[in-house]
């Protein structure tokens, strides 16, 4: 299942490329920081970056999950914090609601 | 009023009034600033009573702007993103005769006697409306039904004149601020006068990015910091707090849209030995004081002596000495009979008379303290070709409190992703970018109630 959220995440990222000008770089795309201090996102691209995610799983699961949850952002170690713990959020989010690779 | 606003910026002299781009700038070259706007407002022919648009953020130029316009007896109208919606609408509501620009460098005026017809007599008769020829005026634009801005006027000396009855502060004891909320929100410019009147020091960010913000505090040990839930989410998501020294701040005050318990709880935790104080207040109404039952509460009391409250049928509503004088474009529906303001915030109070926010009455979407109406948004999207009908309406999101989120039924077959790419550039420059929405689905039937309107409510849409 890992491998197919990374798929999502990083179609995600592919097609928030097209329209920027300054490319994020997919290579090393589990260390990769999304937001924060060395994040490749502002606060308002951020929000729009998790809504495509959210949408990519609907389509790809057939079922919704929240990156934008009290939850999420109330983590200590945020899950926006790297893609791989982007990627390890949305897998525990979908095991909630009982879907498993 | 003028006399006593120059005597007190010529007294601040040497202080420092503004921090732009880095730069800290006195009161006295404010003054002069100020001064030589002046000038320049009167060699383009700009009268007094005429309204006038000042396009830009924050800066040296726009402040100077905003007093120059004030001392003038203008109306001011200021305007962060120009939208052609906007333009439109203030052209054929306000008349303005002339649209100031301090988006670049330095300040350019433009005539805009072509675009409006009879700018002089249009412009009388928004300034007349204020009922003090001796007045300046202030416009302000909040999210209306018909895809139009609603325009709403104040009397700017009644906005100054209530800040002036505050006393000077010394030197020592003045505040520096930072200015997270805009220079066109009622938050904004009351934050600009509530500090600049007393002499304090206004520090002016470029981009309001979470980490500009905690940059600056470190850099100007910023005292107190007025912002909103959603910029606070965002400075602890991203652990700003942890990579910038923020230790200089003893007051963080949040308003512009509901706090939830959870988040409050954590800003609490955060910033131990911060005071934290919710600040009410409408573009109608003017912003309240008010007192929290303490920094983990989110009841608060509006302990204001210029403004009364009451609650009807479980909405507040409020009279203000700061009240709006109308909207130069909508009826006054939001006025009771007896002219109190109709807030569209639904209140429950405590036994103690503290209140808290429990929602909204009206269908309104607040992304991070920006709002817009549903039905606005809607007919902005009718009027591109691929869409046969759509449906606004806001989800809960922890980040910005809500987001916007749209149903399509398109008018061809159209992938969602196809559907999406045309909406963002459908709805570049015809909106602010906050009103994009971050979903879209692609439906085949949008759902109507038994009196044909739009059915708004979405699983999860009201679970806040």
């Amino acid at each position: 299942m890992t491998e197919r959220i990374q798929g999502v995440v990083v179609a995600a990222l592919e097609e928030i490329n097209l329209t920027r000008e300054e490319k994020i770089p997919t290579d090393q795309v589990l260390d990769l920081c999304l937001y924060g201090d060395s994040g490749v996102f502002e606060s308002m691209y951020l929000v729009a970056f998790l809504s495509l995610v959210e949408e990519n799983i609907e389509d790809e699961f057939g079922t919704e999950v929240s990156l934008t949850s009290e939850k999420a952002v109330s983590r200590r170690v945020s899950p926006f914090s790297s893609v791989r713990r982007l990627i390890g959020f949305i897998e525990e989010e979908l095991e909630l609601v009982g879907v498993r690779g | 009023m003028r006399d006593e606003l120059l005597r007190r910026f010529e007294d601040f002299g040497a202080r420092t009034a503004l921090f732009d781009r880095g730069t800290a700038v006195t009161y006295a070259e404010l003054l002069k600033r100020i001064g030589e706007t002046r000038q320049l407002l009167a060699l383009h022919g700009v009268k007094p009573r005429e309204t006038v648009v000042v396009h830009g953020d924050y800066s040296l130029d726009s402040v100077a702007a905003l007093f120059a316009l004030f001392l003038d007896r203008n109306v001011v109208v200021p305007v962060v993103t120009l939208t052609d919606t906007t333009l439109d609408t203030l052209v054929e509501h306000c008349r303005p005769g002339h649209l100031i620009r301090t988006t670049g460098a330095g300040t350019e005026v433009e005539d805009l006697a072509g675009v409006a017809e009879d700018p002089t007599d249009g412009a009388d008769a928004v300034h007349g409306r204020l009922g003090d020829p001796d007045a300046a005026g202030l416009v302000l634009l909040s999210s209306g039904s018909t895809g139009a801005p609603k325009v709403i006027l104040h009397s700017l000396d009644v906005l100054v004149g209530e800040k002036l009855e505050k006393r000077p502060r010394r030197r020592e004891n003045a505040l520096n601020i930072l200015m997270v909320l805009m220079f066109d929100h009622i938050g904004g410019i009351n934050s600009l006068l509530s500090t600049l009147l007393v002499g304090g020091t206004a520090v002016l960010p470029r981009h309001r990015t979470p980490d500009e913000i905690c940059a600056l505090i470190e850099r100007h040990r910023i005292l107190v910091l007025p912002t909103s839930p959603t910029y606070l989410n965002l400075i602890m998501v991203g652990d700003y707090h942890r990579t910038h020294d923020l230790s200089s701040l003893r007051l963080i005050t949040y308003g512009t849209e509901p706090m939830s318990e959870e988040l409050l709880l954590r800003v609490r935790k955060t910033f131990p030995g911060v005071r934290l104080l919710q600040t009410f207040g409408t573009s109608e109404t003017g912003i309240a004081t008010t007192t929290s039952e303490s920094s983990t509460s989110t009841y608060f009391k509006i302990s204001d002596a210029g403004v009364e409250y009451r609650i009807v049928d479980g909405e507040l509503q409020l009279r203000s000495r700061t009240q709006f004088l109308g909207y130069l474009n909508y009826d006054d529906d939001s006025l009771t009979e007896d002219r109190w303001f109709r807030t569209g915030d639904l209140v429950e109070e405590a036994a103690d008379g503290y209140l808290r926010i429990k929602g909204r009455a009206k269908e309104v979407i607040n992304v991070g303290g920006e709002k817009l109406l549903p039905l606005e948004l809607e007919s902005v999207l009718m009027g591109s070709p691929l869409v046969e009908d759509c449906v606004v309406y806001g989800r809960p999101n922890a980040i910005t409190g809500q987001s916007v989120c749209v149903d399509i039924k398109p008018t061809g077959e159209l992938t969602r992703a196809a559907l999406r790419k045309h909406v963002t550039e459908f709805l570049a420059g015809r909106v602010e970018p906050f009103k994009v929405p971050s979903k879209i689905n692609v439906v085949d039937t949008i759902a109507m109630s038994d009196r044909m309107k739009k059915l708004r409510s979405r699983p999860g849409a009201d679970e806040e």
